[in-house]
């Protein structure tokens, strides 16, 4: 049964010096009863690591909940218990085609893409996170965010015969529409926290006039198109519909009401003082190769517009398929990522391989631990989240499928059972982890890909899968 | 498209070519088919939805060139016929794979349909909406710099159509800068007709936004199809807005039209059809200027000339020596040499080379741009592109090559007396983006060369590939060079790298930052190398010359570049004769880039488009 709806002031009565609230579900006299629990909405995002990882560190010892964290997931340490370390789960329909670009853009629809340069670009299917935000993003201002860090490049991979604009995406809202990244932090918090500006209901109704004229002019032209130029327009389309629905968030008020909360509003102004500081022309020397900090504003962002109800899915790319990013600014390392991640076991390899993937789980706490700083009830954010973090391949010397390496964190409203290292049997589907994901995230799933069934002991602590 | 794999090989062979293999497809090739390929891909099973039976004749291959591109493909990789079924001679096998190759890569005349290629309607890339905003409303600041990165596809540039998307984001964009650059318009611009004695607010309005919205759309309007910007202006004067702010509420719509967004293009016939006179303004206008038609394109448009060769040669002519086509300098060269990969992907080390900073990594971005634009202005000859006596520099990139003379920030050609340098692969953005953080990479600039200049990469690595060390120290007494050289010994590698390595150990003398160098960690620099034909050189100024003795496959790669940025998509095997074509015309030309620009905007493809099949037809 839906709870009846409470006043802010009520919600906001009893809230500890460490409890900010920016939104409770129940607030929203229309919301929808999926992808909630306990009154508060699930958030879900993904983190996508290229290269692969260090195969001898990574795997966590022992199973169940008296599993150790293996070298690599040590960053994780202070979240152990809300973590699912998955092991042993894989990507069948990437385990084709090259060593890259099928791994990066199949990640999340489980399925092969098509070889294409350009002329026939196809996942094959509409990825994961696209499945949920199709779904529930109508009841948040963006139905989904997509972050990264580095632009797609326009090339040609003519070794393999991929357009690298595969490597660089893994969220498909159609099957042949891959969605791009933002990559400026000042951009999305533009998009999430600067639009609304006293004047902006009446720019949201001039906004709807336009849109109401060029749809029409759209429509005309539709009908004149042949089928292949209809493609195009076909997206236009559905994301001038998208920015319809966003405009009517934003008449509606429901934007701001969300985001009014004393402490969301301090939050949104600290970040938004650093994202100026990190954006401020005359710094640009100053802060160029501090990667590290355009990954936090990134995934601060991501932390930001969950708290606020802003999104409640998001995908982040920590770098694009055979990312040859310099990580020389770790201790120890010297180099590009793609370049030391075939290490060739060598050990001097190994060990800067190493550093690299150590830092990237680094930022993956870094998240965890903002989202378990913003409080939402008696629960933190982090428990009403799903974060996976995750590679498309297993060891980058070998652009191996099989095994990948996948965490989940966050309590998923109580319907994960965290604490655990789950060892599956050998080369249970991906697909499975994500019929459990979109289940939790209000799409109730029987299949996605090749899934066999919901991945299996995700909600009971007593399970532990096979043995270590 | 044809199979690299092969021109890869052919790169290896003595320069003098190929000479078509004497067999008949009928006689020859067709029965050893039969023998290994019917069994599964013949009458009766046709396993895969693949039937070879159906070809019987060579001109029958082109009915389906993909398909026998992948005959070619599993039959090389020895994926067919599958292992458990009887195997053909290894020389066989070569003989036929090679024979149904040529005979792909020479189609006679009438082999190859004609197609214009799949039309995917055109959202402007970014670099096209900036352009077309400035030339629009004389605005200067880029608001597409705020868009996300636009991807890209087919001949690897950013112009691609397929590959143009419109996310929900890009949407919220246009609507925020149609706003802003309105506020910033010069007034002249927009406001072609104002209220006055003999014309109302109204009819001003309505004469403005008409006016600004055929230009907006590179097309005269359509009956009736202005009303709906009007109501707009109609509804914010009622609402008691100023007649100016009025006027732009209307023109904001324009600025989020598809037919702004849009290079749109309407069949008017189900079969392949000439392009409209307006709409082949465009496609001149935004493969020479990434821009919108200019008044002088527009008016021939209205003339109906834009089909006349005299008339698009002297258009290409005007067009290359307006200063906007150093954007088709900036798009074309600079994606296709990748030097955009100095602001994205190249990162020397910065304590090792301290150099280069923002200057240099900019002036370095210029040169090849200033470059490429100077041959376009002046119609000068593709083949300086692989080695020239002049080059174009400022200051900062003077002193990194260590040319005397040269002050300031502005680039200017300057004579190279040093013939090593010269040319694009000795450029430091080139130089640079084929080297490690701390170490050149002889393999990288190998490859670059294979892949960018001839045309034809080398296949992919084998899995596990033996690692180098990031630095070029000396170890266990060899030199680096010695070390790569060692690698080159096992069988698995040296079949590629021999073709590969000696294009970079050409170049050694420059360091990962394209400076000149006699010695490399204390030892002195070894440039010296030995192609696969056997042909021997030492260092740049050698190698270049060899380089030039294969400029058939360099010229047909830039002909198959050009013709890819221009039609925004890859090429298909239909293309291909026209590319032939192209390049003997430009052999018998003197290889001039103005030929070579003509040409292609005479070409059929650039002229006309595949037919649609319209949900309602339009009488």
């Amino acid at each position: 049964m839906k709870p009846a709806p409470i006043s802010r002031r009520t919600a906001l009565k009893g809230l500890g010096v460490t409890l900010a609230l920016p939104w409770l579900e129940a607030m929203r006299p229309l919301a929808a009863t999926a992808a909630t629990s306990g009154g508060s909405p699930l958030r879900m995002a993904v983190l996508y690591m290229p290269n692969g990882v260090r195969p001898d560190a990574w795997t966590p010892s022992g199973a169940g909940s008296g599993f150790e964290l293996s070298r690599l997931l040590q960053p994780l340490a202070p979240y152990k218990d809300d973590l699912l370390v998955l092991t042993q789960l894989w990507n069948r329909a990437t385990d084709t085609g090259d060593g890259h670009y099928v791994k990066t853009g199949g990640f999340l629809t489980g399925t092969t893409i098509t070889r294409t340069t350009g002329s026939d670009l196809r996942s094959g299917a509409v990825s994961m996170d696209q499945v949920v935000a199709q779904r529930i993003g109508h009841l948040t201002p963006l139905p989904s965010l997509e972050l990264g860090l580095e632009p797609p490049a326009t090339g040609v991979d003519t070794n393999v015969g991929y357009t690298q604009l595969y490597g660089a995406h893994i969220a498909w809202s159609t099957p042949t529409t891959p969605l791009t990244k933002e990559l400026n932090p000042k951009a999305v918090f533009d998009r999430l926290f600067r639009s609304n500006s006293p004047d902006r209901a009446a720019q949201a109704a001039k906004d709807q006039s336009v849109i109401d004229v060029v749809l029409d002019d759209a429509k005309r032209l539709q009908a004149r198109l042949g089928r292949d130029d209809r493609q195009k327009l076909d997206e236009y389309f559905e994301s001038v519909r998208a920015v319809e629905k966003r405009i009517e968030w934003d008449l509606n008020r429901q934007h701001e009401t969300n985001r009014s909360d004393p402490r969301a509003e301090r939050a949104i102004a600290d970040l938004g003082a650093r994202i100026d500081a990190y954006s401020d022309p005359a710094r640009v020397s100053e802060r160029k190769g501090d990667h590290t900090e355009h990954v936090r504003l990134m995934l601060d962002l991501t932390a930001l517009a969950f708290w606020t109800d802003s999104t409640r899915v998001s995908t982040f790319m920590f770098g694009n398929a055979v990312s040859s990013r310099n990580f020389s600014f770790l201790d120890g390392v010297s180099g590009g990522h793609h370049q030391i991640s075939h290490h060739q076991n060598n050990a001097d390899k190994l060990a800067e391989y190493e550093r690299i993937n150590l830092w990237h789980l680094q930022q993956y706490a870094y998240l965890l631990g903002k989202l378990q700083g913003y409080c939402e009830g008696e629960r933190s954010l982090l428990d009403n989240c799903m974060v996976l973090f995750g590679a498309g391949m297993r060891d980058g010397n070998a652009h191996n499928p099989h095994n990948l390496p996948i965490v989940l964190a966050g309590k998923a409203g109580g319907s994960l059972a965290t604490g655990r290292h789950l060892v599956y049997d050998k080369d249970t589907p991906l697909s499975n982890l994500y019929v459990g994901m979109l289940n939790r995230m209000g799409v109730p799933t029987d299949r996605f890909s090749d899934s066999t069934r919901e991945l299996e002991g995700l909600g009971d602590p007593a399970f532990s899968g096979k043995q270590a | 498209m044809r199979n690299h794999l092969a021109h890869f090989i052919f790169l290896a062979l003595p320069v003098v070519g190929l000479a078509e293999p004497a067999l008949d497809f009928g006689k020859d090739v067709r029965p050893l088919i039969e023998k290994h390929c019917f069994g599964c891909h013949g009458a009766e099973k046709g396993k895969g939805g693949v039937r070879l039976h159906e070809f019987t004749d060579t001109k029958s291959l082109f009915r389906d060139p993909k398909l026998w591109e992948k005959v070619i493909e599993s039959m090389r990789d020895e994926a067919m016929p599958p292992d458990d079924k009887p195997q053909p001679p290894a020389d066989e096998r070569a003989r036929v794979v090679d024979w149904i190759e040529h005979a792909l890569d020479n189609p006679a005349d009438d082999f190859v349909p004609k197609d214009p290629g799949r039309p995917f309607l055109h959202r402007l890339s970014k670099r096209e909406y900036n352009n077309t905003v400035r030339d629009l409303l004389g605005v200067t600041s880029k608001p597409a710099d705020d868009f996300p990165p636009d991807a890209g596809g087919g001949g690897g540039f950013d112009n691609n159509s397929a590959t143009l998307f419109i996310p929900p984001v890009l949407v919220e964009k246009y609507l925020a800068s149609a706003t802003r650059m309105l506020a910033e318009a010069k007034p002249e611009l927009i406001f072609t007709a104002r209220p006055g004695d003999q014309i109302s607010n109204g009819d001003a309005a309505r004469k403005a936004i008409e006016e600004f919205a055929a230009r907006a759309f590179r097309r005269p309007l359509e009956s009736g199809e202005a009303d709906r910007f009007v109501q707009l202006y109609t509804q914010a004067e009622s609402r008691g807005d100023p007649w100016e702010k009025a006027v732009k509420s209307a023109l904001r719509a324009v600025l989020v039209s598809p037919s702004f967004l849009f290079r749109m293009e309407v069949p008017h016939s189900s079969e392949a059809h000439l392009v409209s006179d307006f709409e082949m303004a465009s496609r001149l206008s935004y493969f020479l200027w990434s821009s919108m038609p200019d008044a002088e394109l527009l008016r021939l448009a209205a003339g109906k000339k834009l089909h006349d060769p005299a008339v698009l040669d002297a258009q290409v002519q005007r067009m290359l020596r307006d200063p906007r086509a150093r954007d088709f300098a900036e798009n074309f060269a600079g994606q296709w040499l990748r030097v955009h990969e100095l602001e994205t992907s190249a990162q020397p080390d910065a304590k090792r080379f301290p150099e280069y900073n923002d200057e240099l990594r900019a002036a370095m971005v210029s040169e090849p741009v200033e470059f490429f634009h100077a041959l376009l202005r002046d119609n000068g000859s593709l083949l300086h592109v692989l080695d020239s006596d002049f080059t174009y520099v400022n200051e900062t990139l003077a002193r990194h090559y260590g040319i005397e003379g040269v002050s300031g920030r502005d680039f200017r050609r300057v004579a190279l007396n040093d013939r090593n340098r010269g040319g694009v692969l000795t450029m430091g953005a080139v130089l640079t983006i084929t080297s490690y953080p701390r170490r050149t990479s002889p393999v990288l600039r190998g490859k670059w060369v294979l892949e960018e200049i001839l045309g034809t990469p080398p296949p992919p690595p084998p899995p596990l590939i033996q690692s180098l060390p990031s630095s070029d120290r000396v170890r266990d007494g060899l030199t680096f060079r010695q070390q790569l050289e060692k690698h080159r010994e096992d069988p698995n590698c040296s079949g590629c790298h021999q073709r590969l390595d000696p294009l970079g150990f050409g170049l050694e003398n420059f360091d990962a930052i394209g400076r000149w160098r006699t010695t490399i960690a204390d030892q002195p620099v070894d440039a010296t190398g030995q192609m696969v034909s056997g042909e021997k050189f030492n260092g740049a100024a050698e190698l270049k010359q060899l380089l030039l003795k294969r400029k058939d496959l360099y010229v047909r790669n830039v002909t198959e570049k050009m013709f890819a940025y221009a039609l925004n998509r890859g090429l298909e095997s239909f293309d291909m004769p026209l590319v032939k074509q192209t390049v003997k015309k430009l052999a018998e030309n003197d290889y001039r880039v103005g030929l070579l620009v003509s040409e292609v905007v005479k070409s059929y493809p650039f002229q006309y488009r595949r037919g649609g099949t319209p949900l309602v037809s339009q009488n």
